[in-house]
């Protein structure tokens, strides 16, 4: 049923229709609607789920850890402050191989205090083992939650479906509420192997050795690997009981394009309006969403980018010294293929401002007219 | 429990995906880590170390904080029969003991014993317990705390017992040194007839000559007849009409004989019988005066019993010597002084004083009372108790001596003279002579071995600082010229609340820190309230130790074979 | 749909071209965001594509707040805030006085304004249409809010539905009774009645 509803209750739909077990979170602005209403459906009736009170972020992902220990489907949402609080049980979480979801709302991190949209706080986390999905619309936020509770249960690995604050947190846009039924066909419910179980005691995360811990290591490299193959079927699935298509890196009117513009989250969608107009005036111009940041989709990149002759990257977020970081993985993906792109970074639209279809503009056309980037990073909109 | 086995990976195929024992913790030992070993272990609570009488204090302290009272009062009686008397005359080096008085206050010990004691009496009498007879019999000499004191505990074993004095009534220098205001004769009356409920024969009026002359009576024999002279001044004047000693003075008045109109009164010395004979003197319409050749840092008198004197009206002179009693016409009217310095200390420690010369003064006096202290006197001696003249013999001995099942106690062994020195005295002796005559001899108060708790080992983040119980008091003006009890008791509200001060040194009282907070969930407690430590899992990380308030809990190396 | 108004007699509006670009004008506690969000809802139910959203900041109760809602006939794939709206909708007409309501309105743009009776700050609109509606009266009228903080949000929707024409008052009306979190049918007479007494200024009407 298509309802029209703000993104924060897309992602309580999904929770409810994933059939979670366990909820824990602490309220932030602008996550705070996302559990108001789960806790709303605990109360109806409508989830039936354990809904645990905590005192702070950190505590939310230890309950969530806990949780999916003993086995239950158990998620968390949260915001800036609040995600780099729990940094160190993110950790935990994917080392021990729990396949926690969280609903993470890009927020800019503070001093100076804000509340506003950029993906620092979730990026920061590239690190931790967790995978990430960048969402364009409330539509993609309820189904990649869905996806991302079935892609982190098959290769136990948790899992983070990050979104732009207020520009969908607080936006109501007409979404497909799936029925129960086509989603329990999709998601079955998650039976671990190995779980925590008071009638067969065992030791978790216990201690690991130089002899061993490397493996250990490796082991989280290949789940996070195997994601590659796990989730082109898992979108293929999706899209027949669903029908709606997705894909780990979305190439737009790249065919030809001698530019490509690479974005993430909402700015993608904006981009596109853009790429339009531009092609409509003659340009050869492309577009490309990232959709999945972890693990970073590099043979996918290079297949879109790879016969281009300019990549601009449009970052709303910053790894200070080195610029944006989605054009430092795009970078990355690039260096050893020998007909590369040149590759042209911007950062634009941090703590919240607004990113137009001019601003998008101006990023294109200044890579355009350049025959090689003039510094590491472009800052749009800079007042000077 | 299974064998710890040792997992060898040999590929990383073989390993699991996230660090999980299968195999459940049980098999992994972690006591093996452990190189300290925390143990429960009690120890000695300072109040029970301190106290003379050898009462358990802590423990009816914690039976008094449930209102327990029976059972507080049955505890205190186990091992003191005196516990109404002690808790208005004892000087309580308890109290001075106590761990909490280095926190704020200490408890009110001797207000809690009073209240203990005084309520159950007028709950119940309390039934003797009925002991099999032994068939063995004891003559006790001397009715005093200690005599009475182990007649009770010689009665309360099966022990036929027989008690002598000399004097008409029981109690010693019970009734006849304690002056009414502190410790009136009806509560001493009524805990006396408890003991000789037990079936004590008593002899009044009856003055030992010889003790041989009595052993076909008796197995064994206790003497305990005190100090019963009094130390004279040697100083010109002193014999004759209107000079008397404090001990005869206390007697006339506590035994009910007419004392002389007072007028002026001056009393020699600086002990409690000093003061005792001053308040004395005061409440009988005198107007004394103590005069005492130190300063009041070397004053034996209690110092409390010394500050009411003096706001009741008692003056007192320090560093004055008495040189001679001035009469007239064979009245005394003038005490001559000379002033004192104080010099370097003597073999007691005190401050030896030394006459200013010149310094001489006169003080008015119509009746001289001199309290320059007590001696045993030749009356043990001549009954025959110690074998030789050697009088000071007997006092190293703290557990009596004895010669032919002759013991002997009280002040006439104790190091330091007072009540419950006495009472713990008669309950040793007590023990001695049921060993003597074939009994266990195991003492009630066995507890009384132990390290005691210093207030450096509590752990006192769990005790919040609450105020002593104030201990009501009768008003100046009801006190004059009578001998109604000063001491006033306390609520029932204010004892519960003054015995929850208690630390409970040393002493477990199942308050679960050490299960709470053993990291490795290793302490469990049974179903009679105490704990145990799984030593295999135990780590010996001592926080249990730590975080145990009172440090009933100890730690020691491992020791590994 | 009601074709006595001026904004609904122009093809571009009406036809199925352009997007329209919607922004609400309120105080914290009127409801401006529920009316973009129910607006929104509405055209929804006539099978456009929408997005309706806050103007993202702090809320406080009596603050000056703004709403945005998008119409179109395709998907929207704009995702920033409406700087060139087609359509304004005042819920407080004190607060003409202290924003600028008509930034960024488009040249024949319209201004739904929330007036019990004519305010000399009307004339600064004068380059535009306007639809007055006594939405204040008709709110207390109905029990919306209090006497002295009436909610004006669903009555102002009425209003909104007879200026422009671009949407039915049914459709509107099933979006209130829907989306409010209390009194559906209060609010549903409430708009109805804002509905029939919406009046386009004649002054502007006839400068044009």
């Amino acid at each position: 049923m298509k309802k029209v509803i703000m993104g924060n209750h897309a992602v309580s739909h999904a929770v409810r229709l994933a059939r979670t077990q366990v909820v824990a979170a602490y309220p932030i602005t602008p996550q705070t609607q996302i559990v108001e209403e789960l806790s709303n459906m605990c109360a109806e009736g409508k989830l039936r789920a354990k809904f645990i009170k905590v005192e702070s972020e950190h505590s939310a992902m230890a309950c969530c850890i806990g949780a999916a220990a003993a086995g239950s489907r158990a998620f968390t949402a949260t915001s800036s402050q609040g995600l780099a609080l729990m940094h160190e049980l993110l950790h935990w979480a994917a080392g021990a191989r729990l396949p926690v979801v969280l609903a993470e709302v890009n927020r800019a991190l503070a001093p100076g205090w804000n509340i506003w949209t950029e993906q620092t706080d979730s990026l920061a986390q590239r690190d931790t083992g967790w995978l990430q999905f960048y969402c364009t619309s409330n539509q993609e936020i309820l189904d990649s939650i869905l996806i991302a509770f079935r892609v982190a249960e098959e290769v136990s690995l948790p899992a983070m479906v990050v979104y732009d604050a207020f520009y969908l947190s607080h936006t109501y846009e007409a979404v497909d509420i799936p029925e129960q039924e086509p989603v329990d066909a999709f998601l079955p419910p998650y039976e671990p192997s190995v779980k925590l179980d008071v009638d067969n005691p065992m030791a978790f995360g216990s201690l690991t050795t130089p002899e061993y811990y490397m493996e250990m290591r490796h082991k989280i490299e290949e789940a996070t690997e195997r994601v590659h193959e796990v989730l082109p079927t898992t979108y293929e699935e999706f899209g027949r009981i669903f029908g709606r298509e997705y894909k780990a890196v979305e190439p737009y009117r790249c065919d030809g394009a001698d530019l490509i513009l690479a974005t993430s989250g909402t700015v993608s969608s904006t981009a596109q309006l853009v790429i339009e107009t531009l092609r409509e005036r003659g340009m050869r111009v492309g577009g490309l969403n990232i959709r999945m940041f972890r693990p970073f989709p590099a043979r996918a990149v290079r297949e879109a980018l790879g016969r281009c002759k300019k990549v601009a990257v449009l970052d709303r977020n910053i790894s200070f010294g080195q610029g944006g970081i989605f054009a430092q993985e795009l970078k990355s993906a690039l260096c050893n293929e020998p007909h590369r792109p040149q590759v042209f970074g911007f950062i634009a639209g941090l703590g919240g401002r607004d990113i137009t279809p001019a601003s998008i503009e101006e990023v294109i056309l200044t890579a355009d007219k350049l025959d090689a980037p003039e510094r590491e990073i472009e800052w749009i909109g800079l007042k000077t | 429990m299974s064998e710890l086995k040792k997992i060898i990976f040999k590929s990383e195929a073989e390993m699991p995906s996230s660090p999980v024992s299968r195999a459940g913790t049980l098999a992994n030992l972690t006591g093996s880590w452990r190189y300290l070993r925390p143990r429960y272990e009690e120890k000695l609570s300072p109040c029970i170390a301190a106290c003379p009488a050898g009462e358990r204090v802590e423990a009816w302290l914690r039976l008094l904080e449930d209102e327990r009272y029976a059972e507080a009062w049955h505890l205190i009686k186990s091992v003191n029969p005196f516990p109404r008397v002690c808790g208005r005359v004892c000087f309580h080096p308890c109290e001075t003991e106590c761990n909490r008085g280095q926190y704020d206050r200490p408890i009110a010990i001797h207000a809690l014993e009073r209240f203990v004691a005084d309520r159950a009496r007028a709950d119940d009498k309390g039934r003797p317990p009925s002991a099999r007879k032994t068939g063995k019999s004891v003559g006790i000499v001397g009715s005093g705390p200690a005599g009475l004191t182990c007649a009770y505990h010689l009665a309360r074993r099966g022990h036929s017992v027989t008690v002598y004095e000399a004097e008409a009534e029981l109690g010693g220098m019970l009734r006849y040194g304690i002056p009414a205001y502190r410790l009136p004769k009806a509560v001493l009356d009524e805990e006396i007839e408890d003991i000789i409920m037990l079936g004590i024969d008593v002899h009044t009026n009856t003055r030992v000559e010889d003790i041989e002359s009595l052993r076909r009576r008796h197995a064994a024999f206790f003497v305990a007849t005190g100090f019963g002279e009094s130390n004279r001044l040697q100083i010109p004047g002193e014999e004759g009409e209107g000079v008397l000693t404090a001990l005869e003075f206390l007697r006339n008045t506590n035994s009910g004989c007419s004392v002389e109109p007072m007028g002026r009164v001056v009393v020699i010395g600086g002990g409690n019988a000093a003061i005792d004979a001053a308040r004395t003197a005061l409440r009988l319409g005198g107007h004394p005066t103590v005069l005492y050749r130190r300063s009041r840092a070397e004053m034996p008198a209690y110092a409390p019993e010394v500050e009411e004197a003096e706001r009741e009206g008692v003056s007192v002179h320090f560093l004055t010597q008495p040189v001679e009693i001035v009469r007239e016409s064979g009245r005394v009217v003038l005490v001559e002084c000379v002033l004192n310095r104080l010099g370097e200390p003597d073999a007691t420690g005190r401050k030896q004083p030394i006459a200013i010369p010149g310094s001489s003064s006169l003080i008015e006096a119509d009746t001289v009372i001199i309290a320059a202290g007590e001696r045993p006197g030749e009356y043990p001696l001549q009954i025959g108790s110690i074998p030789d003249s050697k009088a000071e013999e007997s006092g190293q001995s703290k557990h009596g001596k004895f010669r032919n099942g002759i013991f002997v106690g009280g002040d006439l062994t104790e190091p330091r003279r007072t009540v419950a020195h006495a009472i713990g005295s008669g309950r040793r002796a007590a023990m001695q002579i049921d060993k003597f005559l074939g009994g266990s001899g195991e003492d009630p108060a066995s507890y009384l071995d132990g390290d005691v708790v210093r207030f450096e080992s509590l752990n006192l983040d769990y005790f919040p600082h609450k105020p002593r119980v104030r201990l009501p008091m009768l008003p100046l003006r009801e006190r004059e010229k009578n001998f109604g009890e000063i001491g006033l008791g306390i609520s029932p509200q204010s004892a519960a609340e003054e015995a929850d001060r208690c630390f409970h040194c040393g002493v477990c009282v199942a308050c679960d820190n050490c299960s709470v907070f053993c990291p490795d969930i290793v302490v469990r407690k049974s179903s009679d309230g105490t704990y145990s430590i799984d030593y295999d899992y135990c780590k010996g990380c001592g926080i249990c130790v730590h975080e145990c308030p009172r440090n009933a809990m100890s730690i020691d190396e491992e020791i590994r074979t | 749909m009601d074709g006595n108004f001026a904004f609904s007699r122009n093809p571009a509006h009406t036809g199925s071209g352009a997007m329209i670009e919607i922004r609400f004008h309120g105080r914290g506690g009127q409801g401006a965001v529920v009316a973009a969000k129910i607006l929104a809802d509405a055209f929804f139910r006539e099978g456009k594509h929408v997005q309706s959203f806050p103007a993202f900041g702090v809320e406080r109760r009596g603050a000056p707040v703004t709403a945005f809602t998008r119409i179109d006939h395709a998907p929207i794939l704009i995702r920033c805030n409406i700087y060139q709206p087609d359509i304004v909708v005042v819920l407080d007409p004190t607060i003409l006085n202290e924003t600028d309501v008509t930034g960024g309105l488009k040249q024949g743009g319209m201004i739904i304004l929330n007036a019990p009776r004519k305010e000399t700050g009307i004339q600064r609109l004068e380059q535009f249409l306007v639809a007055t509606v006594d939405a204040t009266a008709i709110a207390v009228r109905h029990g919306l809010g209090t006497n002295t903080n009436p909610i004006v949000n669903t009555a102002i929707l009425g209003s909104f539905a007879r200026a422009t024409g671009v949407v039915g008052i049914e459709s509107v009306l099933a979006s209130i009774r829907e989306g409010v979190p209390k009194g559906p049918e209060e609010n549903a007479a409430a708009a109805r009645e804002a509905y029939e007494h919406t009046q386009e200024l004649t002054t502007i009407s006839e400068k044009r």
